[in-house]
């Protein structure tokens, strides 16, 4: 057990003296630790892996649950969240509602705008509100949750009946409360997209009655180039009433 | 039934299984105990060393590599104890030779001169540091010349060379 490697005649020698060292003093040194430093160690040893072990030999599996628990309460929250069709209807609506902004101004209207540039952009406002129900754009239950914002940009007393019926429906506090959040957002969003089409109509009717103006500035005053201005504003306004001294 | 090896027992032990460190203790406790004491010479710091080397295994023990021998690992971890100690301690490095005598009665004891045992015992505490050190690693731990150099981080030459050396000093106590 002692020998040490040999490498030579040297390393020979020197193996030989310390085996008989060694032999030598085994004999005379049997000292060994007292029994209560090897209670001692021994206790602790056993505490060591007794106390720790099932939590430490098994902590991938307190890492495997942790990773669950997260999971599912994210699936709960999302779960609980308002319908992500409200949403998506929104935007519909709002999409559509830009489209339709950016189409010439409907003729059947533009008689009765024409001639008053709308005081306040709600105004407009409500008759684009008008369109949008005439034209079946909201329908089902889709049309409730958008319904509630369009009448509360116009009747605010009025969306307070109708949010309590869907916080009761819910059953939850949060939930409610990020369907208010969002009926919010979305109605800003509507409110905006309402002014942006009001402000594109009234200058539309401006513009319009501007170069009507023009053109019989023209004709009244004999220039021929009245013919080719009419021609021209009839082409960009199929739609638009004539006064009636271009009607001929 | 093939009895263990100590890595074995070590990598068990590394696993919670409790009574093999029992086994592992069982066969390193004397030697280890020895090594120390013949370092310090004082039992009660002799003790405290033993035990503080023992906890370091056990807390180390998910640390331990079983490529390596147990043996090797052990007494280097025993050898960075004591020079913990020495550092601390400074400039006591000596061992006290009163205390050396402190020695339990054996057996075995009774046929061995005590004059003899006592020359021995005066001469392996009158050592240099690491020839006391290196001799008490071969003659205790049963390390390989190789491994003494590893614990000790010494080459092979100069652990040889410490060895002869002590040897020198020590042949006087065992011939005389």
């Amino acid at each position: 057990m002692n020998s040490i490697q040999n490498n030579g005649p040297d390393d020979k020698a020197l193996n030989d003296d310390l085996e008989e060292l060694g032999r030598v003093y085994r004999q005379a040194n049997l000292e060994e630790p007292p029994e209560l430093l090897d209670q001692a160690v021994l206790n602790i040893a056993h505490r060591a892996v007794e106390g720790k072990a099932g939590w430490m030999d098994f902590g991938w599996v307190h890492g495997l649950t942790t990773a669950a628990v997260v999971v599912l309460a994210l699936s709960i929250i999302l779960t609980q969240r308002p319908p992500l069709e409200l949403d998506e209807t929104g935007f519909e609506i709002l999409h559509e509602t830009r489209q339709d902004s950016l189409q010439v101004m409907p003729v059947a209207r533009a008689p009765a705008v024409r001639g008053r540039v709308p005081a306040k952009p709600q105004t407009a406002a409500r008759d684009i509100h008008e369109d949008f129900r005439a034209k079946k754009v909201i329908t089902g239950e889709d049309a409730t949750a958008t319904d509630e914002i369009l009448l509360r940009s116009n009747a605010p007393e009025k969306v307070m009946h109708k949010e309590q019926p869907v916080a009761s429906h819910a059953d939850q506090a949060q939930p409610a409360e990020a369907a208010s959040m969002q009926f919010e957002r979305l109605e800003m969003d509507v409110d905006k997209s309402l002014s942006d089409r009001a402000e594109t109509k009234r200058s539309q009717i401006i513009d319009a009655d501007a170069q009507l103006s023009t053109i019989l500035s023209l004709k009244q005053a004999g220039d021929t180039r009245w013919i080719a201005e009419l021609e021209s504003f009839i082409e960009r306004y199929p739609d638009y009433p004539l006064p009636d001294e271009l009607k001929n | 039934m093939r009895e263990m090896t100590d890595e074995q027992l070590m990598r068990r032990y590394a696993k919670g299984d409790a009574p093999a460190f029992d086994q592992l203790y069982a066969r390193h406790r004397g030697a280890l105990y020895r090594y120390i004491k013949r370092q310090v010479g004082d039992e009660a710091t002799a003790n405290d060393l033993y035990q503080g080397v023992w906890e370091k295994v056990i807390r180390g023990r998910r640390k331990y590599r079983s490529t390596s021998p147990f043996t090797g690992w052990l007494y280097r971890i025993a050898h960075n104890h004591l020079v913990d100690h020495y550092r601390r301690a400074k400039p006591a490095a000596s061992v006290d030779m009163d205390t050396l005598g402190d020695r339990q009665a054996g057996p075995g004891e009774q046929a061995i001169d005590d004059q003899r045992w006592q020359h021995l015992r005066e001469n392996i505490a009158a050592l240099p540091v690491e020839q006391r050190d290196t001799l008490l690693l071969k003659i205790e731990g049963g390390l390989k010349m190789e491994e003494i150099a590893s614990v000790t981080g010494a080459s092979r030459e100069t652990v040889k060379s410490r060895l002869r050396y002590a040897l020198n000093k020590l042949k006087r106590s065992v011939v005389e």
